[in-house]
C-alpha cells in the first residue's frame, strides 16, 4: 500500500517541462546531452534539434519529471563543455494534463 | 616549426610540464611511441596492463596534485582503460588519457582494433575528444589539461587517429598557452549567513573531505577550526588532511568509520561539510540522517548541493579560498564539552573494538589491525599508505595514524580492486623521497599482480604488505552477517605469493605467527628496494563498527 501512495505523490509532483538547450554543433554532442537524461532516468518525450547559426544547435526537449530531478539534470547538463545554455521555458503540472487515477480504497 | 603530429603530442606534453607518462604501446599509437623514443624530458613507464597505466596516473595525480597522464593504443588498449577512468571520475582525479585510434578513413568500418572509445567514455569522463587532424593537437591537449584541473577535477580522454599522429603540422607554442587560470572564483556571497550559523552554534561539527586536500587547504582548515573550536571528522578521502593526533580530530565518517563521529552526526546542531559529497557510504539511510542539524555545504561543484542531503547554506568555491574568507567572519569560541562527547564515545569504541583488534592473545592468528597499528607506530605515521579495496582498506584507514597531508591513497567512489599496486607506482614517481607502502588483500593483489614487473624494471622501492586471509574478506563478512553464512565463492585457493615476487626479483617474507610480526615489519621497512611481506591473518575477522547498509548513522553497531 505504501508504494502505491508514493506513486501517487510522485504523480502529483510530476510536471511537464519544456527545456531549451543551446549546444555547439559537434560530433557526439547528442550522446553527451541525451546520455545525461538517461543517466538520471528521465525519459525524453519529445525532442527537436536544429542548427540555426553556424556553430550552434538549438534544442527543444519535453520531459515529465519532478523539480528536484530537473534541477539536478540542469546542473549536470551545465557541466558539458559543449553546452552553451540550458533553461526551462515552460512547466505544467501533470494533474492539469490528465486526471490522476487513484484507487479510493487507499 | 613544422613537425609530425606525434612529435607535437610529445612536445605539447613536455611544455605542459608532464614528467612521467604511464603507458603500453600498440599499433595505432606507434607513431607517438616513436616520437617518445628520443624525448629526454619525458619519462615513460611501461606497465603490463593498461589498467595499471591509468591507475598509476591516478596515484601520481593524487600525490603530486598535478595531472597524471597515461597512453594506450586503440581498441583493447583503450577499453582496458575504462575501469580506471570511471574510478578517476568518481574520485575526481585529474588525469588525461591519450589513446590511439585507427586511421580516420577507416573509422566506422570495424577496422582492426577499432573501438568507439569516445562514445564509450562519455558518461565517465569530464570531457573527451577525437583528434583527426594533426593541426588540432596542441590546442586540444592544452584544453584537456585545463578541463582536468579546472573546477572539480576529473578525467579527460583524447583519442588521436593514426593519420593525425602521422600528419604534418605547424607547431606553435602559443596554441598551448590559451588556457591559464585553473582557479574558480567564489561566486556566491553566503559568508555572512554561514558565519551567523557558526557563531551561534552550540554543537558545530566539521566534515572534511577530499576537497580539502585537493585545494591544499589543510592549513586553512586547521586555522578555521581552531579559532572556532570545532571538532573535525574526515571522510575516507579526507583522511590525513589533519594530523590524527590533533586535539580537534574526532574520527572517520562512514560505514566503517568511528563510533562517536557517526553517532554524533545526529546530535550536532550545525554541520559544516567541506569538499565532501554526502556519499551513501557516509550517510547511511538518508531518512534518519542529521535531521536536527543546520548544514553549511562548501564544495567546488554546485551539483553536489542538495543532491543527497538538503542543506541550509551553500558556498560554491575552492576550499582554500572559502575557508580563508570565512575565517574573517567567525568569532573565537570553544566547545570543549561537545568535543568531550566524541572522546567518551571513542573510549567506548576503544574498549569494545579497538583494544581487541590491536592486541594479540596467545594462540590467536594475527589480525589485520595489529599489522596496521604496528606499522603506524614503526613509521610514526610518516608513510604514504596506498590501500586496495575491502576489509584491509577499512582497517588501514581506521588504524594508521596519518600525520601529513596526501598520505592516504585508495579507491573510494568506485571501489576498484587491484588499485593499490599500480597507484603506488604512480605515487612513488610523484614523491620518490617518501616511503610508499601498499596494503593489499589476497584478492585485490591478484587483480593487478602483473605490475610487480614495473617495480623491477623501474627499480622502484615500494613496500607491499599482503594481508592474506584466503578470502574476499569484506564479501565474506557480509555473507556471514546478512546472507546466513552462505559463503558463496569467496574462498580463494592462492598461489605462493613469495615465489611470484621472487620470480620478479622482489624479495619476500611469509609470516603466520604473531611473534614474528615485529621483526618482519622491521625487515620490510629496512629493505633496500621493493619488498613483499605476506602476513597470514585470521579468516573470520570482521570490520567494526559498522553502519549496516540501509540503516542510519545512529544505528552504528560495535559488534
Amino acid at each position: 500500500m505504501k508504494t502505491d501512495l508514493n506513486k501517487h505523490d510522485e504523480f502529483v509532483n510530476t510536471n511537464m517541462y519544456v527545456l531549451s538547450i543551446i549546444t555547439q554543433n559537434t560530433l557526439f554532442v547528442l550522446q553527451r546531452v541525451a546520455g545525461m537524461f538517461s543517466r538520471l532516468r528521465i525519459n525524453i518525450e519529445h525532442i527537436n534539434i536544429s542548427r540555426h547559426s553556424d556553430p550552434l544547435s538549438y534544442w527543444n526537449v519535453v520531459v515529465y519529471s519532478t523539480d528536484d530531478r530537473v534541477w539536478l539534470l540542469i546542473k549536470q547538463l551545465n557541466k558539458i563543455i559543449e553546452l552553451v545554455d540550458v533553461k526551462i521555458i515552460d512547466k505544467m503540472p501533470m494533474t492539469s494534463l490528465r486526471k490522476p487515477v487513484i484507487d479510493d480504497r487507499l | 616549426m613544422k613537425m609530425a603530429g606525434a612529435e607535437a603530442i610529445v612536445k605539447s606534453l613536455v611544455h605542459l610540464d608532464v614528467k612521467h607518462i604511464f603507458g603500453y604501446p600498440g599499433g595505432a599509437i606507434m607513431p607517438t611511441y616513436d616520437a617518445l623514443f628520443n624525448e629526454e624530458n619525458l619519462h615513460h613507464v611501461l606497465v603490463r596492463h593498461e589498467q595499471g597505466a591509468v591507475i598509476a596516473a591516478e596515484g601520481y595525480a593524487r600525490l603530486s596534485g598535478k595531472v597524471g597522464v597515461c597512453i594506450a593504443t586503440s581498441g583493447p588498449g583503450a577499453t582496458n582503460l575504462v575501469t580506471g577512468i570511471a574510478d578517476a571520475m568518481l574520485d575526481s582525479i585529474p588525469i588525461v588519457c591519450l589513446t590511439g585510434q585507427v586511421n580516420s578513413a577507416l573509422i566506422g568500418t570495424d577496422a582492426f582494433q577499432e573501438a568507439d572509445i569516445v562514445g564509450m567514455t562519455i558518461p565517465i569522463t569530464k570531457w573527451n575528444y577525437q583528434i583527426s587532424k594533426a593541426s588540432e593537437i596542441p590546442y586540444i591537449l592544452a584544453k584537456a589539461f585545463h578541463v582536468a584541473l579546472s573546477g572539480r577535477h576529473g578525467p579527460v580522454l583524447i583519442d588521436i587517429t593514426k593519420d593525425a599522429q602521422q600528419g604534418e603540422m605547424e607547431f606553435d607554442i602559443k596554441d598551448l598557452e590559451v588556457f591559464i587560470d585553473h582557479k574558480l572564483q567564489v561566486l556566491n556571497d553566503e559568508f555572512e549567513n554561514a558565519a551567523k550559523l557558526i557563531n551561534s552554534a552550540k554543537k558545530p561539527y566539521i566534515f572534511a573531505g577530499h576537497g580539502v586536500t585537493k585545494a591544499n587547504a589543510e592549513n586553512e582548515l586547521e586555522r578555521f577550526a581552531s579559532l572556532a573550536g570545532i571538532p573535525i571528522a574526515c571522510t575516507l578521502h579526507g583522511l590525513s588532511c589533519i594530523p590524527m593526533d590533533h586535539p580537534l580530530y574526532v574520527g572517520m565518517l562512514g560505514m566503517h568509520g568511528n563510533y562517536g563521529s557517526n553517532l554524533l552526526t545526529n546530535e550536532a546542531d550545525l554541520i559544516i561539510a567541506i569538499g565532501m559529497r554526502f556519499d551513501d557510504r557516509v550517510t547511511g539511510n538518508l531518512n534518519t540522517y542529521a535531521k536536527q542539524a543546520k548544514i553549511i555545504h562548501i564544495d567546488i561543484d554546485n551539483v553536489e548541493f542538495n543532491k543527497n542531503v538538503k542543506v541550509d547554506v551553500t558556498i560554491c568555491g575552492d576550499a582554500k579560498d572559502v575557508l580563508s574568507e570565512l575565517y574573517k567572519h567567525i568569532l573565537p569560541n570553544n566547545h570543549d564539552a561537545w568535543i568531550k562527547k566524541f572522546h567518551d564515545y571513542y573510549q567506548e569504541e576503544h574498549d569494545e573494538v579497538i583494544h581487541h583488534q590491536i592486541t594479540n592473545q596467545a594462540g590467536q592468528m594475527i589480525k589485520m589491525a595489529e599489522v596496521v597499528s604496528l606499522l603506524s607506530e614503526k613509521t610514526q605515521g610518516n608513510a604514504v599508505i596506498v590501500s586496495d579495496v575491502g576489509q584491509h582498506q577499512m582497517i588501514a584507514a581506521r588504524y594508521y595514524e596519518f600525520k601529513y597531508p596526501r598520505s592516504h591513497i585508495t579507491s573510494g567512489g568506485l571501489g576498484t580492486m587491484g588499485y593499490s599496486l599500480p597507484a603506488a607506482i604512480g605515487a612513488k614517481f610523484a614523491a620518490p623521497k617518501r616511503e610508499v607502502i601498499v596494503i593489499v588483500g589476497d584478492g585485490g593483489f591478484q587483480m593487478n599482480i602483473q605490475e610487480l614487473a614495473v617495480l623491477t624494471q623501474e627499480n622502484l622501492s615500494v613496500k607491499i604488505i599482503l594481508l592474506n586471509n584466503e578470502h574476499l574478506g569484506m564479501v565474506r563478512q557480509w555473507q556471514e552477517m546478512f546472507f546466513e553464512e552462505r559463503y558463496s565463492f569467496t574462498n580463494l585457493l592462492n598461489p605462493d605469493f613469495i615465489k611470484i615476487a621472487e620470480a620478479y626479483s622482489i624479495p619476500g617474507l611469509h609470516i603466520e605467527d604473531a611473534s614474528d610480526l615485529d621483526s618482519a615489519l622491521d625487515k620490510l621497512l629496512n629493505a633496500e628496494g621493493s619488498f613483499l611481506l605476506e602476513v597470514m591473518v585470521e579468516k573470520q575477522g570482521k570490520v567494526f563498527p559498522m553502519v549496516a547498509a540501509g540503516t542510519g548513522v545512529g544505528d552504528i553497531r560495535l559488534k
